[in-house]
């Protein structure tokens, strides 16, 4: 069962997440923020991360440099309402495999895993 | 509570003698409300400030939205209008810290300096305050009523509760 | 409007001012009601935008009834263009809107709880995302909002925060770019308000 850390300030989100991951047989963990996210992934060692940018503590982009600086083959895929393209130029740059505009369609984030997990 | 209401705005201060009068600041957030009140001239007042100091800024106009400059401009109002600086009784309400979220909480504790700018104020004039109602996350609407100086206050969650 | 190399100041100068940069904040306030829309999965229309100059005076009565309960989200926005953004909701709308996201009929969810009230904020968040990705576009700037703070309470006292950032060290109005919002024949007791950073708008 691949393992999926979800990413974001929102309980709302993660909460929502969860559950489509978990329904589609996932196993899941969570983090509320860029700091959380670096431990969880240490401890979890997920087969990929959905990644918010806009978060309290660290932000989405500091978390994927630093989960990158640790595992160099990291799969983040990043999960924002910033649809800017200067912010995606950045995000593919600093490794994101993937980036999914919010609000987003569900199966827009399933087909985005489905890819990145081959 | 019923009897002229006499709303007080943010930026405004109001001086009362009328003995039907009631004077209220709305959904106070970080905004304080001070009230004074000379029971045997029968006048009441009320500033409601927005922000603690005029010192950081250019505008040179309206001084009530100031903490700082309101408190001696309502006890100079209080004067003219017949009352005493010995018999003031003073009463503050508000400052209260309405951004709670993580990476707000210093930055903009706008409350917290509206109150101690009253507490300064206060102090050089000479003026102690009576009872206050401060701080905390919650809007208050704030009531005194001129006949008889009675404060009370009301917030979504407790309802309306007197102060003295 | 120009593109590249200009000051968050002059940015909004542009924003507030020029009948051409209209498109800018229309598509922007289209953006966000998008975004809303897609979230509650149903046609959501803005009306047109408006710039104003609200006195401080006055603030009390253009909200309406400063002691009703409300919603607000409060959002920074920061990046090449510095403002903030405040989205007040009734309390029957968020109630509303959460049921709408979650799918259940209007009228189940009965208080805003912490998932609840984390929900209001990710509307809030999507839909200043959505005005902000328009005008970066427009714009050829990087513009993000910060993560967002949910009030619920009176009305006067969630616009406090706004009036006491941005009367600072200005003068005594609030300028304002505001929009309202309707779900097909409701209107929603929405303000969307966005507002340039008080030391850009001197």
């Amino acid at each position: 069962m691949p393992k999926i850390m979800v990413v974001d300030d929102a309980q709302f989100m993660r909460v929502r997440l969860k559950k489509l991951l978990t329904g589609q047989g996932y196993e899941v963990a969570e983090a509320e923020d860029g700091e959380e996210a670096v431990k969880v992934y240490q401890q979890f060692k997920p087969d990929a991360v959905l990644m918010d940018i806009t978060m309290p503590q660290k932000d989405g982009l500091e978390a994927l440099a630093d989960i990158r600086g640790l595992d160099p083959g990291a799969k983040v895929i990043m999960l924002t309402a910033l649809g800017q393209e200067s912010m995606v130029v950045q995000a593919i740059q600093s490794g994101a495999r993937d980036y999914v505009v919010k609000p987003f369609d569900p199966n827009r984030v399933m087909m985005a895993l489905e890819k990145v997990l081959g | 509570m019923t009897g002229n209401i006499h709303s007080v705005s943010i930026g405004e201060l109001v001086v009362s003698k009328s003995p039907q009068g009631v004077l209220v600041a709305y959904g106070l957030g970080s905004c304080v409300a001070v009230c004074m009140y000379d029971a045997a001239g029968g006048v009441a007042g009320m500033l409601h400030a927005l922000l603690p100091s005029a010192s950081n800024s250019r505008d040179s106009g309206n001084m009530a939205k100031f903490v700082d400059k309101g408190v001696p401009l309502l006890l100079e109002k209080m004067k003219a209008s017949g009352a005493l600086k010995s018999r003031m009784e003073v009463y503050m309400c508000g400052g209260a810290q309405m951004l709670t979220a993580p990476g707000f909480n210093n930055t903009l504790n706008i409350g917290a300096r509206n109150v101690a700018a009253a507490e300064a104020a206060l102090k050089d004039l000479g003026l102690r305050l009576r009872v206050r109602d401060t701080g905390g996350n919650s809007g208050r609407t704030v009531k005194l009523r001129v006949s008889t100086g009675k404060i009370t206050v009301r917030t979504l969650g407790q309802g309306e509760k007197p102060l003295n | 409007m120009p593109k590249r190399e200009m000051s968050s100041s002059l940015m909004w100068l542009h924003l507030l001012t020029r009948p051409q940069t209209r498109n800018i904040l229309e598509e922007g306030m289209n953006r966000a009601a998008a975004n809303l829309s897609k979230m509650v999965n149903r046609p959501i229309k803005v009306g047109e935008p408006w710039v104003e100059a609200i006195p401080l005076s006055q603030l009390y009565d253009h909200i309406g009834d400063p002691e009703v309960a409300t919603v607000g989200i409060y959002l920074l926005i920061e990046g090449e263009l510095r403002g903030q953004s405040l989205i007040l909701f009734s309390e029957g709308d968020a109630l509303y809107l959460v049921d709408l996201l979650n799918g259940k009929r209007p009228g189940a969810t009965k208080t805003l709880d912490a998932l609840a009230r984390s929900a209001v904020g990710e509307i809030a968040d999507n839909m200043l995302a959505g005005f902000l990705n328009a005008v970066a576009e427009f714009t050829g700037s990087s513009i993000q909002p910060s993560p967002p703070a949910v009030m619920v309470d009176m009305a006067g006292a969630i616009v406090d925060v706004v009036a006491a950032t941005s009367i600072v060290a200005n003068s005594d109005h609030l300028i304002v770019i505001e929009s309202g919002f309707k779900d097909e024949d409701k209107i929603l007791q929405c303000r969307f308000w966005v507002l340039p950073d008080p030391a850009d708008a001197g």
